[in-house]
């Protein structure tokens, strides 16, 4: 074997795709020749350096830059209609034999749905905010915004506000029923881009991060896009009708997820992260999957 | 993807948000200066194009596709070198090893000194090495990408390795 080919099979080895045979001749190779030696510690040093290339940050208002470029250049981006958040779903109804008195019944029903859909419609229409860079939430405790201020109760959190809670007790922010964070003592997140859909009145928070401690989020929005987006500074997360915790200490996140499943972005990989699994992430881009997560509802 | 061809903007909307940092991951380690472009390039083409996406790959792996396919065009606009693989002499990158600045040996700045080395690699060494070493994909996913085979992809990364290796020898003593 020459040097040229111990170096191939090294590089084999890193991807896992080098044969038993293969790496007793590499290794017989490596013991006997003294020339390259050297450059085949340099190879591992070389490989260990890529496992650490940091992620690139994305700069800031990017995204709001491609959608203003595509509406210059591609044409205008339409808007869609209105959806329906009270679609009902499709459902086979057996064939029924109806009796005078099975269809006055029914007819009953339907009124009786009828007027929930109205009130409900109704309910929500005026709780939502249409649009604008603020959504509204119940803070059950109090939170400690970045300029010293308290929030807590029915407020409105902007986008660009950072929160710490500094008391002892966990503090719950309800945005909906549906989506709620748990925001545990000594923690503080950031929440960088949240606006309500003005057409269906569904809140996005495309943008939270977890500076420090520990948040846990209940999302059960999902219909066509993840209503939030959680990061810290080692991986983005984004989740699917979920139930998940994310712990940010230096140099380390970690995620347990305990309902629906969240989607991992690292540098150099994307993966999903399921119920029952957690995973730790180091800063040295060291992915380790924890013990099965505990079931745990913010 | 049905959704952008039908010029839904909340369905673009929400595919920006989703594939800009892994582009702009891309782009950037491709040619850092016009990284923000690149992106933005790859975004309008991906819009004006979305009725062609067949659904038979990854709507990551088309993206990518879009992604290189602008990176190489824009550095063939540009007049920067486009050399193939067998067209630099691999004697030149190490040579290049001693203009390393001392500085950045003594800082350890082996990141920039990466980047820096990148750059001077043919662009689809360049290319295959992003995709593989940086972004992860397979060579499966690399081959579809950049359409050549795998034993192509397999070669471009050797060689990439073994010239980046050269230029970043001084730091990995």
């Amino acid at each position: 074997m020459d040097c040229s080919e111990a170096q191939e099979l090294l590089y084999l080895s890193f991807e896992g795709q080098i044969t038993p045979s293969q790496q007793v001749a590499l290794n017989a190779h490596r013991r006997t020749c003294f020339a390259c030696s050297t450059k085949l510690q340099q190879s591992e040093k070389f490989q260990a350096l890529l496992r650490k290339v940091p992620q690139v940050t994305v700069p800031r208002g990017l995204e709001e830059r491609i959608l203003a470029h595509v509406a210059a250049h591609g044409g205008v981006l339409t808007t869609p209609r209105p959806k329906n958040v009270f679609a009902f779903p499709k459902i086979a109804f057996p064939r029924l034999q109806l009796t005078p008195g099975g269809v006055l019944a029914m007819g009953g029903v339907l009124a009786a749905a009828v007027a929930i859909f109205f009130i409900a419609n109704n309910l929500i229409s005026t709780t939502l905010t249409p649009g604008g860079s603020a959504v509204s939430a119940m803070v059950q405790g109090s939170l400690q915004t970045a300029s010293g201020g308290v929030l807590s109760g029915q407020i409105p959190i902007r986008s660009g506000e950072t929160v710490r809670n500094v008391g002892k007790a966990s503090v719950v922010v309800a945005f909906s029923p549906n989506m709620l964070l748990r925001v545990d003592p000594a923690t503080q997140l950031h929440f960088a881009k949240v606006y309500t859909d003005r057409y269906t009145g569904q809140i996005y928070i495309s943008d939270m991060h977890i500076d420090r401690g520990t948040v846990a989020v209940r999302e059960h929005l999902h219909r066509d896009a993840s209503p939030i987006h959680v990061a810290t500074t080692l991986a983005t997360f984004v989740p699917t009708g979920t139930i998940f915790t994310v712990t940010q200490t230096k140099g380390l996140t970690h995620l347990s997820v305990s309902q629906g499943r969240v989607a991992v972005y690292l540098t150099r990989k994307m993966f999903e992260v399921r119920a029952g699994r957690g995973v730790k992430l180091v800063a040295n881009g060291g992915v380790l999957w924890d013990k099965v997560a505990k079931k745990r509802k913010p | 993807m049905k959704r952008v061809a039908g010029g839904d903007g909340d369905a673009f909307a929400e595919l920006v948000k989703r594939y800009t940092r892994m582009l702009y991951n891309v782009a950037y380690r491709y040619d850092a200066n016009s990284a923000e472009d690149l992106v933005q390039e790859t975004f309008l083409r991906a819009y004006q194009h979305a009725d062609t996406f067949s659904g038979r790959s990854k709507v990551s792996s088309w993206l990518y596709r879009i992604c290189v396919n602008v990176c190489l065009t824009a550095q063939g606009k540009s007049g920067a070198p486009m050399a193939d693989i067998d067209e630099i002499n691999e004697r030149e990158l190490e040579a290049k090893s001693e203009e390393l600045p001392e500085k950045a040996v003594e800082r350890g700045e082996a990141f920039k000194a990466l980047e820096d080395g990148l750059h001077s690699l043919p662009s689809q060494q360049r290319m295959v090495f992003i995709l593989r070493e940086l972004q992860g994909l397979s060579y499966g996913e690399i081959s579809d990408i950049l359409g050549i085979n795998e034993q192509a992809a397999r070669t471009n990364l050797h060689r990439a390795k073994r010239r980046l290796q050269a230029w970043l020898s001084p730091l990995l003593v």
